[in-house]
């Protein structure tokens, strides 16, 4: 069914990738808020690596890519955190190791499936313009799980990221919430694959965020923020890629480095600096 | 007098460096106490012990953690981090009435009050980065005592805070002994506090080399302004 809906989003595809980018372009800056925070901003880039050993590991055995880029990204982040939590070495080199694992795992594993083409470029890349109702509505049912997650933990993920010392000596469950927040970035990885690919989930994640974080003082009014810059930046991406004949994931991305360029020359607007 | 903490033969090492060795004492409730000690004698080991965080080789300690409100040293916060100070204060209420809870009215009252009671209800909106230290310290403070705690942790909490502020945090921790709450303040910066004080441990080479009422400190040739010459000259002279 078409939606009869303005110029450059009046055909059915793209009203389709219009849903499943403002899903995912809304919701992965919940997550990456405390990210950001936590300074794990190339967190989403590490785990996304080994979501495309998870795809290819799909492509192989004839698996939907999405179950198994899930699985793959799912074990990543809770292996990432074990690692940074231990303190058995760095969080970086913890990426470090999971992300060229990740994508040599990857390209092992398409090559033996014969895969390396279309299909695999598509979830590195992204490939919104393709999506189906399937697809849009699974978007949607991980969106809805990261929306409900962050609105339950948020204030307690911030007490966490705030000063994680004091918050286990309060008696927060600190390593739940730090496995939780790193499930959820998996989860938000595999939701943004096919909006813009892999490679440029991070930017999704983290881009919005240090945009948003230049012009409101509160972290919850910089999540909603986040988020509503996330997903202007997936309209309007999607809009200039249609108009300009340009890759949707790549131009997505861009529209939110665009804005967190902008941003950066915006004073912050705490009430002090009003004043 | 009953004691809200209780800390039983507690020894620790790191490897094979000993860092505390056997200490006990206890905090009574209503209690003003300073843990004090030069740099290395192992002030935020036993502190950390105390809260929790490191588990010792012998000993016990007997402390409610649910009755705690815990002051660290400033936060290694981002300066970018975006936080105001009301939503500092609130995570401090989370453990009281449930994290995954929202916010009740009686929520907002007690950060209300926590942000007042350190003269800080006008800056509820503005950014804890933007700050200054004394301001940022004080935040934490109200953080730590918006659940009303019946034992107040600091640890170094007036360092590089300015005398204004140091006269206010001084006010604020007796006003709290005087309503039999009890306060632990782990420093080697003793001097704004000193005439409020009921005791100082001075923990010396891992062990309490020194527990009872400031004036019997001073009568053993240590003036109240304890870390400034003496302290440290004392300390050297502990077997």
């Amino acid at each position: 069914m078409t939606l009869p809906l303005p110029y450059p989003f009046d055909r059915e595809y793209m009203q389709l990738a219009l849903a499943a980018s403002v899903l995912v372009g809304g919701a992965a800056p919940l997550v990456g808020g405390f990210l950001v925070q936590k300074r794990l901003s190339l967190m989403g880039d590490g785990i996304g690596h080994v979501a495309f050993a998870g795809v290819a590991a799909g492509l192989l055995f004839s698996v939907w890519p999405v179950w198994t880029a899930l699985i793959a990204a799912l074990v990543a982040s809770l292996g990432i955190e074990w690692f940074r939590a231990r303190g058995r070495i760095g969080g970086d080199l913890a990426l470090a190791l999971f992300f060229y694992s990740g994508i040599a795992a990857g390209v092992v594993l398409i090559q033996r499936a014969g895969s390396l083409n279309a299909s695999a470029l598509g979830y590195l890349f992204g490939s919104v313009l393709t999506v189906s109702r399937a697809d849009t509505i699974t978007m949607a049912v991980l969106a809805v799980v990261i929306v409900v997650t962050v609105v339950v933990t948020w204030r307690a993920m911030f007490a966490v990221v705030f000063d994680e010392q004091a918050a286990v000596v309060a008696g927060l469950p600190v390593a739940a919430l730090n496995f939780g927040l790193a499930a959820l970035t998996a989860v938000t990885v595999v939701a943004a694959m096919r909006v813009v690919g892999l490679l440029l989930v991070s930017a999704l994640m983290v881009l919005p965020v240090g945009a948003a974080q230049r012009l409101v003082p509160s972290f919850r009014g910089t999540l909603v923020a986040g988020a509503i810059l996330g997903a202007a930046s997936a309209v309007v991406g999607l809009a200039i890629a249609r108009i300009a004949s340009t890759a949707p994931g790549g131009t997505i991305a861009l529209v939110a480095a665009a804005m967190f360029a902008i941003s950066s020359v915006i004073p912050v607007l705490s009430p002090r600096t009003r004043s | 007098m009953d004691a809200v903490l209780r800390a039983d033969d507690i020894s620790f090492a790191y490897g094979e460096h000993r860092v505390l060795d056997h200490v006990s004492f206890q905090v009574e409730r209503g209690a003003f106490v300073a843990l004090a000690g030069g740099n290395g004698a192992g002030k935020s080991t036993l502190l950390r012990v105390l809260l929790g965080l490191l588990t010792p080789e012998t000993g016990t300690v007997t402390l409610d953690r649910s009755i705690v409100g815990y002051v660290p040293q400033r936060p290694m916060v981002s300066e970018s981090l975006p936080a105001t100070v009301s939503e500092v204060v609130a995570s401090g209420r989370l453990t009281r009435r449930g994290w995954w809870r929202r916010a009740r009215t009686d929520d907002a009252a007690a950060v209300d009050d926590a942000m007042h009671a350190v003269e800080l209800a006008d800056a509820a909106g503005r950014r804890f980065t933007e700050l200054s230290g004394g301001q940022q310290q004080r935040v934490l403070i109200a953080k730590a005592m918006v659940n009303d705690p019946e034992l107040l942790i600091l640890d170094e909490p007036i360092a590089g805070v300015d005398a204004a502020s140091q006269d206010r945090f001084r006010d604020a921790l007796v006003s709290r002994t005087a309503r039999g709450r009890a306060v632990l303040l782990v420093s080697h910066e003793l001097s704004a506090v000193a005439t409020a004080l009921d005791r100082v441990l001075v923990l010396a080479h891992g062990r309490i080399a020194f527990d009872g009422p400031p004036s019997e400190l001073e009568s053993s040739g240590v003036s109240l302004g304890l870390h400034r010459h003496d302290l440290p000259a004392w300390l050297e002279n502990q077997p």
